[in-house]
């Protein structure tokens, strides 16, 4: 984030120069309305380059509105339709409640009164924007850590508004404004302009720089007594064309690439206009651009749609053999899909399922003929959660081209898909509704967390250099997060053993089954955690030189190793008995979050890359959380389990 | 003979107390202790300090003792309720190590359904005992070259040396050098060849250089760059960007002695005329001798379009082994290993001519190989218990699933 502020800060300080935070350039009269409803299924597949990523239109819009908004789609309106018309017609946008603002005071402070977090439209926004100004500017001068919360809020808004006010005058090249109206009919011809529009667009008047130069070499050398009115409407255009490519020149928004040798380079329509790039294959994309921008506004989707297609063609041309941009469609498919939404469903019903079966076992062996139902349909939906749940992991490997475990996102897709996966094998072992109930329970409660960590907006961001090796992201990575989802589902079947103890205390032979599921999965997750941590070692003695470095990621898996080994050997050494090895398996996931999580809290250490506020206080509540129940079932299981 | 009797039986339960398992389940808990409160004290304090305290300590003081944070301290206030000291990393490792080491002489059962245990247990002891000896004798510098440029020496990250030498050597082989590690205050060195002897007033392995106005009367100072005064700064961090200093006075045969200032900023060496030749005098760091001599070809850095992520770093370099030359690629993830040294890919800069820097990372462990095997035999053996274990209660149910 901190490099972001960096990079936007020099934009935003041009802007607020500028004084045009969110005006927008007004279209010509008459012009004619945004469409009413346009397809944009073309126009969601053009590839755009985002952070050193190439993703579909769809998921910029996506990103963006999420960011934001907080959401990723606004009341009857898709992110790509709202990213359309933020393009194609900004002016439409006044009413649109687009910014969210986290904290009242923050909305208080610069006169916003609402009694929550609250989207504020756009309009709102622009009201109070001088006193928003006001405040950024206080802020920006101040140490980052001497930043109030209201401060780090407001500037967070501000940012957003400022990007939002460039994505609104991205096309604004293709849009006809007074600004460049040609009255003159003869000077219509002259530059071969559309004989019967009045009002041009910057592109217009500037493809026809050629017929307005020898005009302007005549005006250059004669006295402006002696201008015929004719010229007089050159000169005002010329000179109208020359203060926008001042005034634009610094608007970066790259939407056309540029390959040179091995770099690559994506330029803005500015850049081409100002004469920074020069191409004229890069002025023939910024032709289609316009027409796409008018067939949007005239509501032609023939024209639209292919005017997209051309450009995306554009794209492809000037990127021959572009992995990246082959995975584009299937991008847009996975955004469509929504896999691990739908895979979270029927986690949900599984779990449910599985509660069901649970509760109507009898007491006595064998199970009823209810509840062997209830436990296949449980199985049956954890096992098609796995569809799409495993669908979506593998399209997230086809498009990064990397192992699905590059962020914290993605270990916590992965950890809820091999978690739910060794749940179902748990259960075809022991056939006791414990696995699939555990197995549902943690694929439902891990994706959940993802989603939070989906929230910062793209979940499949360019990695760093160091981390740029898909064989240890596969070994170390994978292997570690394994024995994450080991020692995560053998916590929670410790939890099932301790609740199973506490009311079904005589059911010695579901208790001696979720013990032995309970040893088979936390072996599983210690066998793998060691691996995964030593791997990390190997991984870090070939990049670093060094196989241990007592960096706090490298702790917390030692943490985890460590708690297990005790564990084990207590049991062994029969300082615990079967309540005791429940309880410390149910307390291993705290050292699981802390080395997943907690470390990352830090903000210390070579492994500090997922670096989350706000997720500190819901991890002590956790953990508090955790500790309670702990201390609550063990000694009522112990009490329960010493009667029998 | 009632003594020995008594002596061996309390022999006998010491050591079944050192080789008992609950003894193992104990140490393994204050391992878990000492890596907690070390992974919360780098937030405050760093990684060095951390291991200084912690990892590389025998005890560590008691929580009240440990010096605070510039804020006010979380530590401060449960001080006062934990007053006893922690034990240190390596006594727990070194416990670890005995426990183990004695558990498997006098309690393991060697037959094949333990061969997990064992190969496993044996893993844990390598990796202990290579850590330790790694720690004791492994090197780290750094090696930092401009493109065309080339070297056979790489310099220590954290060991310092005073060096002198003459016109007619070059300051890698520099005749005479002494280790920071001896110059403690008080200490004489004497060069007699030369008629010169040092006694150092003070040695500071970081410190604040001051350029003062000297006071009437005030005995002059002599260093390069007018350096008065040296103050020591104490705050602690990575010793890698430690900058040492050193006062000392220095008499030549024949001259009144006079007061000489070295620190790490100095940008060139003390030049000393004296009749036969001219000595040059440093405090610089030690220079690690490297079995290849390594000339940077061309550094290229790669970056994601339009960001500040790398994507990648590499060099091209021209390694010259006894006369036999080759060209090759150290790049992330991809490091150049020959005769226990190991050259990886660290950072990067430029000249002031605009040239790129390439930074390399250099490692001598001549027990690297340690880690990984011990790696391997603990993941195998837990992998053969998992299995023996796992499959036991299913041939007892007569191969059906429980």
């Amino acid at each position: 984030m901190k490099h972001r502020l960096l990079v936007v800060w020099p934009l935003l300080a041009f802007l607020l120069g500028a004084g045009r935070a969110v005006a927008y350039v007004q279209p010509a009269e008459g012009e004619p309305a945004a469409a009413e409803a346009i397809d944009l299924d073309a126009f969601r597949r053009i590839p755009i380059l985002v952070d050193g990523r190439k993703m579909p239109m769809d998921s910029f819009a996506r990103n963006r509105l999420l960011q934001f908004s907080g959401r990723r789609q606004l009341d009857r309106e898709s992110a790509v339709a709202w990213l359309a018309r933020t393009f194609f017609a900004p002016e439409t946008m006044e009413d649109v409640p687009l910014f969210l603002i986290e904290d009242p005071e923050a909305a208080q402070a610069i006169g916003l009164d609402p009694p929550r977090r609250e989207r504020h439209t756009v309009g709102a926004i622009e009201a109070v924007l001088p006193r928003l100004e006001e405040i950024v500017h206080a802020a920006a001068a101040l140490d980052p850590d001497d930043r109030s919360r209201v401060d780090n809020e407001l500037l967070r808004v501000y940012l957003n508004i400022t990007e939002f006010t460039e994505l609104t005058h991205a096309f604004v090249f293709a849009r006809p404004v007074d600004e460049f109206m040609v009255e003159s009919p003869e000077l219509r011809n002259r530059l071969g302009l559309d004989p019967e529009a009045t009002s041009f667009s910057y592109l217009d008047i500037y493809r026809a720089g050629a017929g307005l130069r020898p005009m302007v070499q005549r005006i250059s050398t004669t006295p402006q007594s002696e201008w015929t009115p004719l010229e007089e409407e050159a000169f005002a255009l010329t000179l109208t064309l020359y203060n926008w490519s001042q005034f634009y020149e610094d608007l970066v928004f790259r939407i056309i690439p540029k390959r040179a040798g091995d770099d690559e380079h994506w330029v803005s329509p500015w850049e081409v206009l100002s004469g920074q790039v020069s191409d004229p294959e890069l002025l023939e994309a910024l032709n289609v651009l316009q027409t796409l921008f008018r067939a949007y506004q005239q509501g032609d989707q023939a024209a639209f749609d292919q005017a997209a297609q051309v450009f995306r063609q554009v794209i492809h041309d000037r990127l021959p053999g572009d992995r990246d941009l082959k995975w584009i469609d299937l991008e847009v498919r996975k955004n469509d899909l929504n896999p691990f939404v739908r895979a979270r469903v029927f986690y949900v019903l599984a779990f449910l399922f599985a509660l069901g079966a649970l509760f109507t076992r009898s007491e006595t062996e064998p199970a009823s003929r209810v509840s062997t139902v209830l436990r296949w349909i449980a199985c049956g939906l954890c096992t098609l959660a796995l569809v799409p749940h495993t669908a979506g992991l593998i399209m997230r490997v086809l498009i990064m081209g990397r192992p699905p475990v590059t962020n914290l996102y993605g270990t916590f897709v992965f950890v809820a898909w091999a978690s739910a996966l060794l749940g179902l094998i748990a259960e075809r072992i022991q056939r006791n509704v414990m696995g699939v109930l555990a197995g549902a329970f943690a694929g439902v409660a891990l994706l959940l967390i993802s989603g939070y960590f989906a929230a910062d907006g793209d979940t499949m961001g360019k990695v760093v250099a160091v981390l740029s090796s898909n064989f240890w992201l596969t070994t170390h990575v994978m292997v570690i997060t394994l024995g994450y989802a080991g020692c995560v589902l053998a916590g929670l079947i410790g939890h099932a053993y301790l609740i199973g103890a506490c009311i079904t205390p005589r059911r010695s032979s579901l208790l001696d089954a979720l013990q032995r599921a309970l040893y088979g999965v936390l072996g599983f997750g210690w066998i793998f955690t060691w691996f995964g941590t030593m791997l990390g070692g190997v991984w870090a003695d070939q990049s670093w030189g060094r196989f241990w470095g007592w960096d706090p990621k490298e702790n917390g898996a030692l943490l985890i190793i460590l708690w297990v080994a005790i564990l084990f050997h207590a049991r062994f050494a029969r300082m615990i008995g079967p309540v005791g090895m429940a309880a410390g398996s149910a307390l291993g996931i705290i050292f699981v979050m802390l080395a997943w999580l907690g470390v990352n809290l830090l903000g210390v250490g070579l492994h500090a890359y997922g670096f989350t506020t706000g997720l500190a206080f819901a991890l002590n509540v956790y953990i508090i959380i955790q500790l309670l129940i702990v201390a609550a079932l063990t000694p009522l299981a112990r009490r329960r389990l010493a009667r029998m | 003979m009632a003594f020995r009797v008594q002596f061996f039986r309390l022999i006998k339960t010491l050591v079944d107390f050192a080789a008992s398992l609950k003894t193992g389940v104990w140490i393994l808990a204050a391992f878990m202790v000492v890596v907690f409160f070390g992974t919360l004290y780098q937030v405050d304090h760093g990684l060095h300090a951390a291991q200084d305290l912690f990892y590389y300590a025998w005890f560590t003081p008691p929580i009240s003792q440990w010096p605070a944070p510039d804020a006010v301290s979380v530590w401060a206030r449960i001080a006062a309720w934990f007053p006893v000291p922690l034990p240190g990393g390596w006594l727990v490792m070194w416990a670890l190590f005995i426990n183990l080491s004695l558990s498997m002489m006098r309690r393991a059962r060697y037959a094949w359904r333990k061969a997990g245990i064992i190969l496993a247990h044996a893993g844990v002891l390598l990796m202990l005992a290579g850590g330790w000896i790694a720690h004791l004798t492994a090197q780290e510098g750094f090696l930092s070259l401009a493109e065309g440029d080339r070297s056979s020496f790489a310099l220590a990250y954290e060991d310092w040396e005073l060096a002198i030498w003459d016109d007619t050597t070059l300051p890698e082989e520099a005749p005479y050098t002494f280790s920071a590690n001896a110059l403690t205050a008080g200490k004489e060195l004497a060069l007699e060849e030369l008629g010169l002897v040092f006694t150092v007033e003070a040695y500071y392995p970081n410190a604040r250089p001051h350029q003062e106005s000297p006071a009437p009367g005030e005995e002059p100072v002599l260093n390069v760059t007018g350096i008065t005064r040296l103050e020591p700064d104490l705050r602690r961090g990575d010793p890698g960007r430690y900058e040492p200093g050193l006062q000392a006075r220095a008499q030549v045969a024949g001259h009144d002695p006079q007061r000489v200032i070295f620190h790490a900023s100095d940008p060139m060496p003390l030049v000393l005329s004296l009749p036969d030749a001219q000595w040059y005098l440093h405090l610089r760091r030690r220079p690690m001798p490297l079995p290849v001599t390594v000339q940077l070809l061309a550094f290229r850095k790669v970056f994601e379009p339009h960001t500040t992520t790398p994507r990648s770093f590499s060099s091209r370099v021209l390694v010259d082994t006894d006369g036999v030359q080759r060209e090759l690629v150290i790049e992330m993830n991809r490091p150049f290993r020959y005769g226990g040294f190991t050259f990886f890919q660290s950072s990067y800069g430029e000249t002031e001519d605009g040239r790129d820097i390439s930074i390399f990372a250099i490692s001598h462990n001549r027990v690297m190989w340690a880690p990984y095997i011990a790696t391997g035999m603990t993941g195998l053996g837990m992998l053969i218990q998992f299995l023996i274990q796992w499959i036991k209660p299913r041939r007892k149910k007569g191969g059906t699933v429980s």
